[in-house]
């Protein structure tokens, strides 16, 4: 890999590579919204770091590998786990790249009045040739300016409103005590909370995009380091970005906010700044999501190349990110008016379900068998994947059923067990079939 | 060497999976009362601040200081007595 970088510099690239549309417009939205939904959100993204760092970052980078389909195809030879495994992790990336440049093209049309098809060619195209151009180096350099531009925003936002509000003294405490923070809104049953967690907490050890991007220091001090303080930054910054949200229900009338969860901090800025905060806000939106967006084409491209189709051909990686940009494009456009929430829920969903079990069982569980984890690794992606278009989401909103066959808006619970039990039980069929 | 390297990694393993464990018993505890117990967190505990928001800051707080904890003590202990363990060889 190129240059290397320090902690505080990865720190900020992690903060890049993670923080995209969804967490900055996203939680201002959902929190002037429908209130306490943006704070659990956030808790569940924060606390996702912690268990990615002790569970498997750890022993990944004690062994030496980078990327988490290396470390299982370390243990377990043979090509076709190694495919398997790339292709669901490549799948995951798919999703989350998808909702992010239907984030960016839908913002792009609203300001500029293009028409949604050519936002979302021109998102991509740009999208590619940054990434082709620049590769992980300038991705990682992007993502680290990216941050600081984003902070410095975030707090310019804050000040703003303190300022515009010092007069009248007690409006946090007004926001706040509306019954809008209680948190009762979110689902409508306890199983949703606990699945929901699941994801939220496992599926960002098992998000390659994340993953890659912990090895791209000199050493484990500072891999580990670059962690915490990535952790510290990204609680500040939700803290900063909840508090938005409830100001924006506070001082935004009841037009603004029912325009659509996602511009309500680009209406705030409008009511703060005027046209200019208005503009540069959505410009920094753009950069935020291209932060992701190369982020996460560089990670799907390095594993195209490397463990799909496994070529060391520089040519190869510029192939596997145009491919990953064509059918990006295409999802996008199928996609169009998709809930971009649920879309990277189900790419959290995914991760959790079937790259988590499979990185943890190969990590710390012996007698393991090859067949067991590309099982399990399936049954859970599978399970995801069919629960979630069973459920309200999509079979009720989409398709318009009435009622919905699965009951429950996340199936995490229920996919990321099923997962880890099908690699123990036929590792454990196996080996009681081979002694 | 080996054993004594085999040992250490062990101790490091449990030591990730007791951290691991405090952050699960943290936001689970908190996932719960969300759940089951919403009225529990929908008292006001100073002037318009409910029980919700001040459990929501104490687990991100309490992620922070056992990240921390963690770090430090990979980068201090464990890194020294890892580099022990190879010099000896």
């Amino acid at each position: 890999m190129q240059n290397k970088f320090n902690a505080f510099q990865n720190a900020l690239a992690l903060f890049g590579d993670y923080i995209g549309a969804a967490s900055f417009l996203g939680i201002v939205g959902l929190t002037a919204t429908r209130g306490f939904d943006g704070l659990f959100y956030a808790v569940g993204w924060i606390v996702g770091w912690p268990i990615m760092l002790f569970l498997v970052a750890e022993p990944m980078s004690r062994r030496g590998v980078t990327t988490y389909v290396d470390l299982i195809a370390l243990r377990f030879s043979g090509k076709d786990i190694k495919i398997i495994l790339s292709l669901i992790g490549l799948l995951c990336i798919l999703i989350f790249l998808v909702a992010e440049l239907i984030g960016a093209a839908l913002l792009l049309s609203l300001i500029t009045g293009i028409n949604y098809s050519l936002s979302l060619f021109f998102v991509t195209f740009i999208s590619v040739c940054f990434v082709l151009l620049g590769g992980m180096f300038a991705t990682t350099w992007f993502q680290i300016y990216k941050t600081v531009i984003l902070f410095s925003l975030a707090l310019i936002i804050l000040f703003l409103i303190f300022y515009k509000m010092n007069a009248n003294n007690v409006f946090l405490a007004n926001g706040i005590s509306s019954n809008l923070f209680l948190p009762q809104t979110i689902f409508r049953y306890p199983f949703d909370y606990f699945s929901l967690s699941l994801a939220l907490l496992f599926g960002t050890a098992g998000l390659p995009n994340v993953l890659i991007r912990f090895f791209t220091v000199s050493d484990r001090r500072s891999a580990r380091m670059s962690v915490f303080l990535a952790t510290v930054l990204i609680s500040i910054f939700y803290l900063i970005v909840f508090f938005l949200g409830v100001e924006s229900r506070f001082i935004l009338d009841k037009k603004d906010l029912s325009d659509g969860a996602n511009m309500v901090l680009l209406h705030l800025t409008r009511y703060l700044g005027h046209n200019l905060l208005f503009y540069i806000t959505a410009a920094i939106t753009f950069i935020t999501i291209f932060a992701v967006v190369s982020g996460l084409f560089v990670a799907g491209a390095t594993t195209l190349k490397e463990d799909v189709i496994n070529s060391k051909k520089s040519y190869i990686w510029a192939f596997s990110v145009i491919l990953i940009g064509i059918f990006a494009d295409l999802l996008a456009m199928i996609f169009k008016g998709q809930n971009v929430a649920f879309m990277v829920g189900l790419s959290y969903s995914l991760a959790a379900s079937a790259n988590f079990p499979a990185l943890f069982c190969s990590i710390y569980l012996s007698n393991i068998s090859n067949i067991a984890v590309i099982s399990g690794s399936l049954l859970g992606a599978v399970l995801a994947i069919i629960l979630t278009i069973l459920g309200p989401t999509v079979w009720v909103d989409v398709f318009h059923y009435s009622t919905p066959i699965y009951p429950f808006v996340d199936s995490t619970l229920i996919s990321m067990t099923a997962s880890f039990m099908t690699i123990i039980i036929i590792s454990r069929l196996q080996k009681s079939h081979n002694t | 060497m080996d054993k004594d390297l085999k040992k250490l990694n062990n101790f490091h393993k449990k030591i990730s999976f007791l951290f691991s464990f405090i952050i699960f018993f943290i936001y689970f505890s908190f996932i719960y009362l969300v759940a089951f117990h919403i009225g529990f967190l929908s008292n006001n505990f100073f002037f318009n601040l409910n029980l919700g928001l001040l459990y929501s800051f104490a687990v991100i707080i309490l992620c922070i200081l056992i990240t921390g904890i963690y770090v430090w003590w990979n980068n201090s202990f464990y890194e020294k007595e890892l580099k022990k363990i190879k010099k000896i060889e």
